[in-house]
């Protein structure tokens, strides 16, 4: 079998301001169910298992409903499929919706969707359903395993639990932030899988996590199809789906197969001078090879340019926000004058005021703690306490207005 | 600017007032209401109150004792030359002229405006702004009663700062305050900081920032909309979830519940309506047992009784039958008895007959007796007869009415010598005459009425006895009775009592014999003896037929010598008979009387036979009744063993009935525990109840599905998601607006304190300047301080006396004049440079607090200002303190 999770269709990317790459991230996840099929149809595979969060809404779009159905019907075996938190089955939601049973019998009649927490028996297993039927339940969905008569089901059939939610004891460093859009209600949908059930299952097919990974020797989180997320470790892997040989008794024996179709890079750079800006340059090149529409970027960084430089550094992001599917900044890149930019200023004895306020600026840039708070209240005529972030601001500001105002005296 | 003459015509008091002006120093003097204060007036208002102004400004010049429209004119010299300026106030139509040495002539706006600029001011006032005019050279033209007031403390315009702060610049150590591009970038960052705030600060409605603002406002209000209309969704989800568990439950548990409870009530119901006739039957069925078992009872009972009865009239009969055997015998005996009654009579009756006849024998005897000593008693009385005829008939009354008649007569005797009076003649000498009856010696006389007693011839004397008449009627009683005693005696034939007596007893005698006689006569039945004697004889012939009847008997008797003789034996064998019959007589009463008594018994025994058999009459009746009432009940319910058969039969079922429906009550009850006390036998109401609440279930069941129908149409999650991110955007560009007007407002801060700090370096000459001219007033009053602020001017004014700083306000008043005078001072002399190295002070009697020690500093402090170019006019109406200074130093004008 292969078993997957997360795939999320119909995530809005409200953060991608296009709606052209917003469109084109939603499309590429559709895709990835393409991908899924293909690995299914050369391994042979008898059954697809989807863990939950199949939409990322309870209530997607039809055109999402359609697709999905569409891409599922295209995978040549079953497909098993439980609600997660993000599309969890309560009624009202899109499992109980008349267009999606329609698009169900017409497009995907390979679709099972799991919505009741008990023994579904197939020809070559037995399913354990565990779906997530409210958005958020204090109770653990695992619970009904506790009351299964086990010797009463089929002896030879491999037993699979498929489940959706955190995991307990899965260390925090793994999680997600509280209230991140991928784990909104981490307090609830706890799963407890140290139950005595779990020596009676061969296998605990997760969903939540959009990365691999595994809990214990039977259960795993098989991430999503498509990243939707900057890595935060070096091992986060997303982008695959874990293919799954399964026999009654024994342990499972599973085979990552790659899915994810977009680049999802995370650069973390320092800009001491000018001339880093040549390194960085070079550096999303390597990464990006010169793709367009093709990749993501997560760019950290830190440091500061000359006024000039800055400029330069914008005219980069300005670039890199066309090529990029999403370009997500992180920390920033100070401004501030370099020393012939300074001197410029402060060298100005024919007009006192503009060179004693830019010789203020720089000494308080000198001077001021790396890390002060921010001024809350700022109205003329004020002399506001000074943050370096304000005070570089008000520099480079003063120095494109006396380059302005030089421009204008010129004849 | 230096002022040369002045000329005013018709300006209030002035007709025409002509006067020059010292270059150096003018005083003027004159007594109040000389017309001091209006010239100064005059002049500031031909200098800068536009001719053409109307209104209060120009009335106030008008004068009320000249005709004419004010005029002024002014010669004064200024960038140059010398000027000759005209105005005519007449309001609208006012004319103003300005013309120079140069040939330079000018009206109207022309001159106005070239005045202005000769003047360093923007303009001249026109009539509407006249409330500005006092501002216009404040510095220098110091009005009456103004000169201790702070002219700091008003608008830089009031003391010309823009051109003070240029003179000061132009001749501090320091060329510049700034420049024309720290001037241009300073605008333009206030031009940026203006397209965001306010002058008071804050956001500017509109600008970039307050766009944002808004933005971040309204993104966060759509991102609350979707996150509501996402809760919604997930709230109208959850109910359908509720919806749906609750129905499930209805429809799985409760409804089934219910049919359940409702089949259980039905069998319930059909138990009792079963088991009711069950038990009427059986109740029924009961009754009829229970009075088929009281008939049995019944009929034993009574047929028992029946036979006792029966037994009771048997013995009855039999006793019926002795009593009656009885009574025939008793009959006998007394039949017998009745015999020897009749027997012992009959011979009772011989006996009788024979003693009556000999009786009658005896009788007849006796009655001869009787008969004989009869006749010789009569012989005996026909003797004592003849004896008592002889004898004279007294007796004992006869004797005793004679002894009566004599004991009355004695009686009357003694009463009539009792009561007569007594006449005794004891002796007589003469006749003694009593009632004509002579009366003799020694004779006595007794009186029984009045009686005439003569003695001798004369006396005469009529006595009368002492009881009048009872005398005379005693003695008639006595002769009474002594003839009655004769009578009697007379008739008796003897002579007295005694006589009488014995023969009396004599006669009384015979009379006793003759009475015996007679008695003995009495006891002899004399006067029917024959007649009883020949009574007798049918007596004894009835006696001797009634023996006939007995003959038989008697002879009988006789012949047995049963028959006693004599007439004792006679007597006693009757006695012994008539004690046989008592005897007999007594045993037959018993007889008879017992002969009775047995048949009343048996009359009272056949009585109760009666009864008996009446009861017993009664009895085979009511048993007949019975069982006649057995047969029915018989007929109807069938015979005692088949009833209780069938009794048992019923009690078998009722049993499984009251068995089936305690289970189903228990049932019920359980049910009303698992109702929760609801009335668990209200099944329609609680089906209705069960209805109605399914019916709001699917109701809202259909609206939530149609709530997350239409909620649904646009992706919530999604939208929320997309106006997060819009709100964040929002958020980043305001914030960003933000930091960029936090730059410029730095910026702006920035700038303004650099020029402060360039600026107060121009401060300090004018201090010092004010300083010089203090020390004229004494050595302890040198230093001043001053503040600068390159927008609000000049201020924060202070002297320092000793080691005390004091403010402008915190001074006496002479003290004020004085320090105000010399920053006036101080002024004119920094700003004489922009102005031909001249300008003018005015002072209108402005020292008036003074001390009069203080003046000749005073005077000092104008010098020195005069010495420095300064051109002071000093109007005063005590002209005579500065008098000398004056004559010093310029000219002297009196008004």
């Amino acid at each position: 079998m292969l078993h997957s999770a997360d795939w999320q269709i119909g995530k809005p990317y409200a953060r991608v301001l296009d709606p052209d790459k917003r469109a084109r991230l939603r499309q590429v996840r559709l895709e990835a169910i393409g991908r899924l099929a293909d690995h299914a149809r050369q391994q042979a595979v008898q059954l697809v298992v989807v863990a939950g969060d199949l939409f990322d809404s309870p209530t997607p779009s039809s055109s999402d409903v359609s697709s999905v159905c569409a891409a599922i019907g295209a995978i040549p075996c079953p497909v098993l499929v439980i609600p997660g938190n993000h599309d969890h089955g309560a009624p009202g939601t899109v499992w109980h919706s008349s267009f999606f049973q329609a698009e169900q019998g017409r497009r995907a009649p390979n679709l099972q969707v799991l919505l009741e927490r008990k023994v579904v028996e197939l020809d070559s297993l037995v399913v354990l359903p565990c779906p997530l039927l409210r958005r958020s339940d204090s109770v653990d969905p695992c619970n009904w395993l506790n009351q299964v008569d086990w010797d009463g089901l089929p002896a030879g059939k491999p037993r699979l639990v498929i489940a959706h939610g955190s995991v307990q004891g899965f260390g925090a460093q793994d999680l997600d932030a509280p209230g991140s859009s991928n784990n909104p209600t981490s307090a609830n949908n706890r799963l407890r899988l140290d139950g005595a059930w779990l020596d009676a299952v061969d296998y605990i097919a997760l969903g939540d996590w959009h990365g691999l990974k595994q809990v214990s020797a039977k259960a795993w989180y098989s991430g999503t199809l498509e990243p939707d997320r900057f890595p935060r470790s070096p091992d986060y892997q997303a982008g695959q789906v874990l293919q799954v040989e399964l026999r009654r008794g024994e342990p499972p024996q599973l085979q990552p197969l790659a899915t994810g179709g977009l680049g999802w890079h995370p650069l973390r750079f320092s800009f001491q001078a000018d001339s880093d800006l040549d390194r960085l340059e070079e550096q999303l090149e390597g990464l990006l090879a010169g793709r367009i529409g093709a990749d993501l970027l997560l760019l950290e960084v830190s440091g500061s340019l000359s006024l000039a430089g800055h400029r330069s550094y914008e005219g980069l992001l300005e670039r890199l926000e066309a090529q990029l599917l999403r370009l997500k900044l992180r920390g920033g890149c100070d401004a501030a004058p370099g020393k012939e930019e300074l001197a410029q200023l402060t060298q100005r004895p024919g007009d006192p005021l503009i060179a004693q306020v830019a010789s203020h600026l720089a000494a308080m840039l000198q001077t001021a703690s790396p890390d002060p708070g921010r001024n809350s209240e700022i109205a003329p005529g004020t002399a506001p306490e000074i943050d370096p972030a304000t005070a570089r601001l008000a520099l480079s500001e003063l120095y494109r207005a006396v380059l302005l105002a030089d421009a204008a005296a010129a004849p | 600017m230096r002022l040369r003459h002045a000329v005013l015509r018709q300006v209030r008091q002035h007709k025409h007032l002509e006067l020059s002006f010292h270059p150096r120093f003018t005083l003027i003097g004159g007594p109040n209401e000389a017309g001091k204060s209006t010239l100064v007036e005059a002049l500031h208002k031909g200098l800068f109150l536009k001719a053409t102004a109307t209104g209060r400004g120009v009335e106030e010049l008008r004068s009320r004792l000249h005709s004419g429209l004010p005029e002024v004119e002014i010669g004064f010299e200024a960038g140059g030359s010398t000027w000759l300026l005209r105005k005519r106030f007449s309001g609208a139509s006012g004319t103003c002229q300005l013309s120079n040495t140069s040939g330079v002539a000018l009206s109207g706006a022309a001159a106005e405006e070239r005045l202005a600029a000769l003047l360093g001011v923007d303009g001249a006032i026109e009539g509407r702004r006249i409330g500005q005019l006092p501002q216009r050279w404040a510095h220098l033209w110091v009005r009456q009663g103004e000169a201790g007031s702070n002219l700091l403390s008003g608008p830089g315009a009031a003391y010309d700062l823009e051109r003070l702060v240029q003179q000061l610049q132009h001749q501090g150590p320091t060329a510049t305050l700034e420049s024309p591009l720290d001037r241009l970038v300073d605008e333009r960052i206030q031009q940026h900081l203006d397209g965001l705030f306010t002058a008071t600060g804050k956001v500017k409605a509109g600008s970039p920032l307050a766009q944002a603002q808004e933005r971040v406002k309204e993104a966060q209000g759509q991102l609350e909309q979707a996150l509501e209309r996402q809760a919604t969704l997930e709230t109208a989800m959850e109910e359908l979830r509720a919806i749906g568990l609750r129905l499930k439950e209805i429809d799985e548990q409760e409804r089934p519940a219910l049919a359940a409870q409702r089949q259980r009530e039905a069998t319930l119901q059909l138990r009792r309506a079963e088991a009711k006739p069950i038990r009427q039957q059986w109740e029924a069925l009961r009754q009829a047992q229970q009075s088929l078992h009281n008939l049995e009872l019944q009929l034993t009972s009574q047929r028992s009784s029946q036979s006792d009865q029966q037994r009771l009239l048997q013995t009855s009969q039999q006793n019926l039958q002795h009593q009656e055997q009885a009574l025939v015998h008793q009959r006998r005996a007394l039949e017998s008895l009745q015999a020897q009654v009749h027997s012992n009579q009959e011979r009772q009756q011989l006996a009788q007959h024979l003693l009556a006849l000999d009786n009658l024998d005896r009788e007849a005897q006796q009655l001869q007796t009787h008969k004989d000593q009869f006749s010789q008693l009569q012989q005996e009385a026909e003797h004592w007869k003849a004896e008592l005829a002889a004898l004279p008939a007294i007796g004992t009354e006869q004797v005793r009415a004679l002894r009566q008649g004599e004991q009355r007569l004695a009686q009357a005797q003694a009463r009539c010598q009792a009561m007569a009076t007594h006449l005794k003649v004891l002796q007589a000498d003469q006749p003694v005459k009593l009632g004509g009856q002579p009366l003799l010696a020694g004779q006595e006389v007794q009186l029984s009425r009045a009686e005439e007693l003569a003695i001798g011839p004369g006396v005469r004397l009529l006595i009368s006895p002492g009881g009048g008449d009872a005398t005379a009627n005693a003695e008639q009683q006595r002769d009474l009775c002594q003839e009655q005693l004769q009578q009697l005696q007379g008739h008796l034939g003897v002579a007295s009592s005694d006589a009488a007596e014995p023969l009396a007893q004599r006669r009384q005698v015979l009379e006793a014999e003759l009475k015996r006689l007679r008695q003995a006569a009495s006891a002899i039945p004399w006067a029917k003896l024959d007649a009883q004697l020949a009574e007798l004889k049918p007596r004894r012939l009835r006696f001797e037929q009634a023996l006939g009847r007995h003959a038989a008997l008697h002879t009988q008797l006789q012949t047995s010598q049963d028959l006693p003789t004599g007439r004792d034996q006679l007597e006693a064998w009757l006695e012994q008979l008539r004690g046989a019959s008592q005897q007999l007589g007594r045993d037959q009463q018993v007889l008879e009387q017992t002969v009775h008594q047995a048949q009343d018994q048996v009359e009272q025994r056949r009585a109760s036979q009666r009864a008996l058999e009446t009861s017993l009459e009664q009895l085979a009746g009511g048993l007949f009744a019975l069982e006649e009432r057995r047969l029915l009940l018989e007929h109807n319910h069938g015979k005692a063993e088949a009833l209780a058969h069938q009794l048992q039969e019923l009690q078998g079922q009722l049993a499984q009935h009251d068995q089936a429906i305690e289970a189903l009550e228990s049932q019920r009850q359980q049910d009303q525990l698992s109702t929760h006390g609801q009335d668990a036998t209200n099944l329609d109401q609680r089906s209705q109840l069960m209805d109605a609440e399914k019916d709001s279930l699917l109701t809202a069941k259909g609206h939530n599905e149609q709530l997350c129908l239409s909620l649904s149409a646009t992706d919530p999650q999604a939208e929320v998601a997309q106006r997060q991110a819009e709100r964040e955007g929002a958020e980043a560009e305001s914030e960003r607006i933000h930091q960029q007007a936090g730059a410029w407002a730095l910026l702006q801060a920035l700038l303004h304190q650099a020029r402060r700090e360039i600026a107060e370096r121009y401060s300090e000459p004018l201090g010092q300047a004010i300083g010089r001219y203090l020390t004229d007033l004494g050595p302890t009053l040198q230093q001043v301080s001053l503040g600068f602020d390159p927008k609000a001017g000049f201020g924060a004014l202070q002297l320092q006396q000793g080691q005390q700083c004091f403010d402008f306000e915190e001074l006496s008043g002479g003290m004020r004049e004085q320090l105000a005078a010399a920053l006036r001072l101080a002024m004119a002399e920094v700003l004489q440079p922009a102005y031909d190295n001249s300008l003018p002070l005015v002072f209108d009697d402005a020292f008036t607090n003074s001390d009069p020690e203080r003046l000749s500093g005073l005077g000092e402090m104008l010098r020195k200002g005069s010495e420095a170019g300064i051109q002071i006019v000093l109007l005063s109406c005590n002209p005579g303190d500065y008098a000398p200074l004056a004559q010093e130093l310029g000219a002297v004008v009196n008004l």
